[in-house]
């Protein structure tokens, strides 16, 4: 077979390897076009529902009760988006949502990082036991903790406060907190000894080595974590409305969009008693378009942040140069 | 040293909260004028639950069965998926991005309801129904409603597990990126062909975060609230009308142990063919 295709290869007829070229390109081309077609059936389980979230968000209240408009809007209707961006404090509620984000995911990722590298590389006493421990606690549901955290919290002052929602993740807990241990444990177990046991010799201390050496390598698994902690603590409502349930200045916008959902819901279902609501909105019987263009107002910076920091995914080990 | 200030957080944010639930459990709660009182009643919540209770034996096996039927499914979908992304075709930046919608949207409960309520196929059905809507009724109408109703059935819950299998399929991917291009090349020089490199190349080395995706998916699908019948009862039960706290919360951590050794025994069975390149 082998020594076959070596002679078509080598062979001084154009016409023969025309052929051979075709042919081995037609066999890429097939392959290419069913991952394609498999791709873009997979896409479109997602692409759809988005598709017709967004083109929801742009339809008038005429073409909402209209039931001949299914899918496209007859006018792009932007009203929604001014009237969601109103009622969210858009503007100022992106800014402190940013700054919680950020915080909170800094702690987290940051700390959660210290912690798998230990439970990858340190044999200390009761190691296993511990990270079993930690393991433990992502089984916790929130729920079930949620009254004794109230009440200790209650006991720090720290109640309508950004504490409780970014302490703990400074402290690798909080959302989802051991899981990110569990993340950064699993990227670290996986790398090779003779990278850290180089920069020993070459008189790194064990915290050079930490970020020097091992978290640029796991760079894929740090872009992840960094990923969710930033996705989950967007969209968290479960800590705001536990802890910062009266002061509504604080709130993040996943609290601002839960808020104007239930609000304009309520208003649809009870149109004679909101009537100052409906007037200020514009609307008649249906809420669903500026519902629609608030939560697009909302998925869409994580959406912008994530399509920027997939680079880090695709850089990961190889452009750092380190695995020789 | 490195792990000291997890250690500390989970003092304070999870060893004590969960200390005093586990007193509950084994109390009764007595509200009176003189304010609310735990009264100690030793193991009478849990024979209550076990024994009593027709409802929680029955939920509590039918969470953990779904759980272990559907995790195969999420893995092998997620890993494919993620497999795909990593192939180097034009517009896999665009297809990396409609991927991660289902994390954006699965973390948030108010767009979640928003997605679910908002498709023509409103209700329960929602999102996975908006997609397949026209062409499942149509299948219906030709089949019957037997034949027909089993495929929607089927139809659905594969678009559930897509939708469910967004954080996985992000794993994988970083765990893909990760694996040294050099090892593909020492393949490449071997003579081994593609299923060949993937199962002696790819699968060993990304098989730490195929104990991590299995851990969370298990976890997932043991917290999720929406989906697991046997959470929504423990809260009817403990904030419901009755308002039993105590048996609440003896259901609740009898939940916790079973649920904690079926992950137990996953992490133990997996340990032994997990391979790590920095172990020793």
């Amino acid at each position: 077979m082998a020594t076959q295709l070596q002679e078509v290869e080598f062979t001084t007829n154009p016409l023969q390897r025309v052929v051979y070229i075709l042919r081995r390109r037609g066999k890429q081309w097939l392959v290419r076009l069913a991952l394609y077609l498999v791709l873009i059936d997979l896409a479109f389980v997602y692409f759809l529902p988005l598709a017709y979230f967004f083109l929801t968000s742009l339809k008038s209240p005429l073409d909402l009760v209209n039931p001949t408009v299914k899918w496209l809007p007859t006018t792009l209707f932007w009203d929604n988006y001014v009237f969601a961006w109103d009622q969210l404090g858009y503007a100022h509620a992106l800014l402190r949502t940013v700054l919680f984000v950020v915080l909170a995911m800094v702690g987290q990722v940051g700390t959660s990082a210290i912690a798998g590298y230990a439970f990858a590389r340190y044999r200390f006493r009761w190691v296993e036991l511990l990270f079993m421990v930690a393991i433990f606690t992502i089984l916790v549901p929130p729920q079930s903790i949620l009254v004794s955290l109230y009440y200790n919290y209650r006991l720090f002052h720290w109640l309508n406060t950004w504490f409780p929602l970014v302490v703990p993740e400074w402290l690798a807990q909080g959302l989802f907190g051991a899981f990110f241990i569990f993340i950064f444990r699993q990227a670290f177990k996986a790398l090779p000894w003779e990278l850290e046991e180089a920069a020993r010799i070459d008189g790194a201390n064990a915290w050079q080595i930490f970020t020097r050496v091992m978290l640029p390598l796991a760079r894929p698994a740090l872009a992840v974590a960094i990923v969710f902690s930033v996705v989950w603590h967007w969209n968290d409502t479960f800590g705001p409305s536990n802890f910062l349930m009266t002061d509504y200045k604080q709130w993040p916008l996943s609290m601002e969009l839960a808020n104007f959902t239930n609000s304009a819901l309520s208003a649809q279902n009870a149109v004679a008693g909101n009537q100052a609501f409906l007037q200020a909105s514009g609307l008649s019987a249906n809420v669903a378009g500026p519902i629609m263009a608030a939560g697009v107002l909302v998925i869409l910076p994580p959406m912008i942040f994530y399509i920027l920091i997939q680079r880090m995914f695709v850089e990961g080990v190889e452009r750092s140069g380190l695995i020789e | 040293m490195f792990a000291a200030p997890w250690v500390v957080g989970f003092l304070a944010f999870q060893l004590y909260p969960l200390a005093q639930s586990l007193q509950i459990s084994f109390s009764l709660l007595q509200v009176s004028a003189a304010g609310v009182k735990w009264i100690p009643v030793g193991f009478a919540n849990y024979k209550q639950a076990l024994l009593v209770d027709p409802n929680f034996t029955r939920f509590l096996v039918q969470s953990i069965l779904q759980t272990i039927l559907q995790i195969p499914l999420i893995i092998s979908f997620a890993l494919a998926s993620a497999a795909l992304m990593k192939q180097g075709l034009i517009g896999t930046t665009f297809f990396r991005t409609l991927f991660f919608l289902p994390v954006v949207v699965g973390s948030s409960a108010v767009i979640q309801q928003l997605f679910n309520n908002g498709g023509p196929g409103s209700g329960t059905t929602g999102v996975p129904l908006i997609l397949i809507g026209s062409f499942l009724t149509t299948l219906t109408r030709v089949l019957g409603p037997t034949l027909g109703g089993e495929i929607v059935a089927i139809f659905y819950h594969l678009s559930l597990v897509l939708w469910q299998s967004g954080v996985q399929t992000l794993l994988f991917l970083a765990g893909l990126y990760s694996v040294p291009s050099m090892y593909y090349e020492v393949a490449r020089i071997d003579g081994a062909n593609a299923w060949q490199t993937f199962l002696k190349v790819t699968l060993p080395s990304i098989s730490p975060m195929i104990l991590l995706v299995t851990i969370y998916s298990m976890v997932n699908s043991f917290t999720e609230p929406i989906l697991n019948p046997l959470l929504n009862y423990i809260s009817t039960v403990g904030f419901g009308s009755a308002g039993q706290l105590g048996e609440a919360g003896a259901m609740g951590w009898m939940y916790f142990v079973a649920i904690f050794i079926v992950v137990a025994i996953a992490f133990r069975t997996a340990q032994r063919h997990v391979f790590y390149a920095g172990e020793r």
